[in-house]
């Protein structure tokens, strides 16, 4: 089951976050930035009080109840994912997210780099990402709880896909008529 | 493989420290002012090869931060990653353990609030149990019981020495070194 | 001694060239000089090749995406922005047609509007987005307005348009590109790109044509 993904950028500021599910304590957004920059500090001191040589930073979180998951991009982009301990192929959701991100946020000219992302394509496909991992666990109908970030998704989810066309143009779509090629 | 272990008490301060394969990335123990704590090369059975002794002119100078300064930074982490967890989870003291690409750090608190830091490599299994055991069964029973070693602070200052006895070192290293993943 | 590492290095050189024919691109001097016959440089393949010559959709988009952003830096309002792209597609348009009437073995010349059309829904869209245009309509209300329809247009497959300007279609790229073929065919119309979302297709954009009246009347002639 997977609780929640936090997106930090490469100067510790959170410019994501969305839970998924109810494992975890709801947090104010200001909390959820204070935790996104405690996770960048620490992260950068765990590489430097390794016994052993050239260590990474924080790569798994290990909790009674939950597991926090980083992986860094080489361009210092964290992303975080909080998943129950027994969440399965992890590395291949943690590639996902990174591909998602770089689909839609990265080739997103609305959207600026390093800012709190604002892509309807991106929470749409990281949602749908996901719920076909959640949906593995059998019969576990968690309702997607509203995040901060979420009020796009609620919204795009609740309009029926009505084709409607600008209001300059006529009615035309439901009413064209095929030509039969 | 087990690297080094920690021991912090409700003040911060690092009252134990005690490491077995660090070979190549030894650092700087305590200088002459730091905790004596750590300079007390183990006196345990088997190998002492292992064991880090002290040595007043550090080899890699400048390269490393004096043990002192690492045992504040591991506070810190541990700390900081200790109210995240009670902060996100639900649960009191759900912080076990975290993994790096080089290392595994296993955490354990007491109700007294004492903390219990060890560290093996990645592959380890939870070792917290382990630093239970070390708690119930070498503390409490070498230190706590010992009239002789004062584990708490006076005034303000550690009183290491006591602390460090003799029998708590061998104890720990003696439990450490039994472990089956000490070595592999 | 050195003669002979020179000629095995060129050797591995030739072998690589050899081994490696589509690839090509990096190497222009070692191909050129070792490997004449195989120069597969971009720039020197022959025009008429099109398979493995396509380009990156990734490629594509951050191009798109920064054309975007410089455009939107120097416009006023959306209608300005959306003009603008019309612009930059239609310079697309009317290049792209050269080439693909050129490339069309058994080309010949569209005459009648619906022949055009058919044309744009199917090989333009082909060889522009790979595949075909999803369909292709006439409005029951104005006779002179067609609509070709792209479920999934490729050029804002990444593209959020956020709140604030959601009046934006950035298909509006691609009805410049429609508009130069038009024009290129002696079609004139004045082409534009709206969304018009269904179940499923979130992104579904309409390029909507409308063509001029000399169209319609030399239509009415050709009849």
């Amino acid at each position: 089951m997977i609780f929640s993904i936090y997106i930090i950028n490469k100067a510790g500021g959170l410019v994501y976050n969305k839970d998924y599910s109810e494992g975890l304590s709801k947090l104010t957004s200001n909390e959820y930035l204070v935790l996104a920059g405690t996770f960048h500090g620490v992260h950068a001191i765990t590489s430097k009080i390794s016994p052993a040589p050239g260590s990474s930073g924080i790569e798994m979180l290990e909790t009674d109840t939950f597991r926090i998951h980083c992986f860094q991009t080489l361009t210092g982009t964290k992303f975080l994912l909080v998943a129950d301990p027994q969440q399965p192929s992890i590395d291949m959701i943690l590639k996902k997210i990174y591909e998602i991100y770089s689909d839609y946020t990265v080739k997103n000219p609305f959207q600026n780099p390093e800012m709190p992302i604002r892509s309807e394509q991106f929470d749409v496909h990281l949602l749908k990402m996901v719920k076909s991992f959640n949906g593995l666990v059998a019969n576990n109908s968690i309702p997607y709880n509203v995040g901060s970030n979420a009020g796009v998704n609620a919204s795009l989810q609740s309009q029926p896909h009505v084709p409607s066309l600008q209001p300059s143009l006529p009615n035309i779509a439901s009413s064209g008529q095929g030509l039969g090629f | 493989m087990i690297y080094n272990m920690y021991i912090f008490d409700r003040h911060c301060q690092c009252i134990y420290y005690h490491d077995w394969h660090r070979g190549h990335t030894a650092k700087t123990a305590f200088d002459t002012h730091g905790d004596p704590l750590a300079s007390h090369p183990s006196g345990g059975g088997g190998g002492g090869s292992t064991t880090t002794t002290t040595t007043m002119t550090d080899p890699r100078q400048g390269m490393n931060m004096s043990l002192e300064e690492e045992g504040k930074l591991v506070y810190g982490v541990v700390y900081s990653l200790r109210n995240l967890v009670k902060k996100l989870g639900k649960s009191q003291d759900g912080f076990i353990a975290y993994r790096t690409s080089h290392y595994k750090l296993h955490y354990y608190e007491t109700l007294t609030g004492l903390k219990f830091v060890i560290n093996s490599d990645p592959n380890v299994e939870s070792l917290q149990q382990a630093l239970r055991q070390i708690y119930t069964q070498i503390y409490v029973e070498l230190v706590v019981k010992n009239p002789l070693a004062c584990a708490t602070i006076t005034n303000g200052q550690v009183n290491p020495e006591t602390m460090g006895a003799e029998g708590f070192r061998n104890g720990v290293d003696r439990f450490v070194r039994s472990l089956t993943m000490f070595d592999t | 001694m050195s003669s002979s590492a020179s000629a095995t290095s060129r050797l591995s050189v030739m072998s690589m060239a050899a081994s490696l024919p589509s690839v090509g691109g990096y190497s222009s001097a070692a191909s050129s000089i070792y490997a004449k016959r195989n120069a597969t440089n971009i720039l020197e393949r022959h025009l008429n090749k099109t398979r493995g010559a396509e380009v990156s959709v990734n490629a594509f988009a951050f191009l798109f995406s920064e054309m975007l952003q410089y455009t939107q830096k120097r416009v006023n309002g959306i209608q300005d922005l959306e003009r603008k792209l019309n612009e930059l597609g239609y310079r697309v348009g009317i290049r792209a047609l050269d080439l693909l009437v050129w490339r069309d073995k058994n080309s010949k010349r569209e005459t009648r509007v619906l022949g055009m059309l058919y044309f744009i829904h199917t090989t333009v869209w082909k060889t522009m987005f790979g595949k075909q245009a999803d369909s292709l309509e006439k409005s029951t209300e104005n006779e002179d307005e067609y609509m070709i329809s792209d479920n999934d247009p490729m050029v804002s497959k990444f593209i959020s348009v956020p709140k604030d300007v959601s009046q934006l279609n950035c298909g509006a790229f691609m009805a410049g590109i429609v508009e130069a073929i038009m024009d290129g065919c002696q079609f004139p119309s004045r082409v534009t790109a709206h969304t018009v979302p269904i179940d499923g297709f979130p992104l579904r954009t309409t390029i909507l044509i409308k063509l001029d009246r000399e169209v319609l009347d030399r239509e009415e002639q050709l009849k």
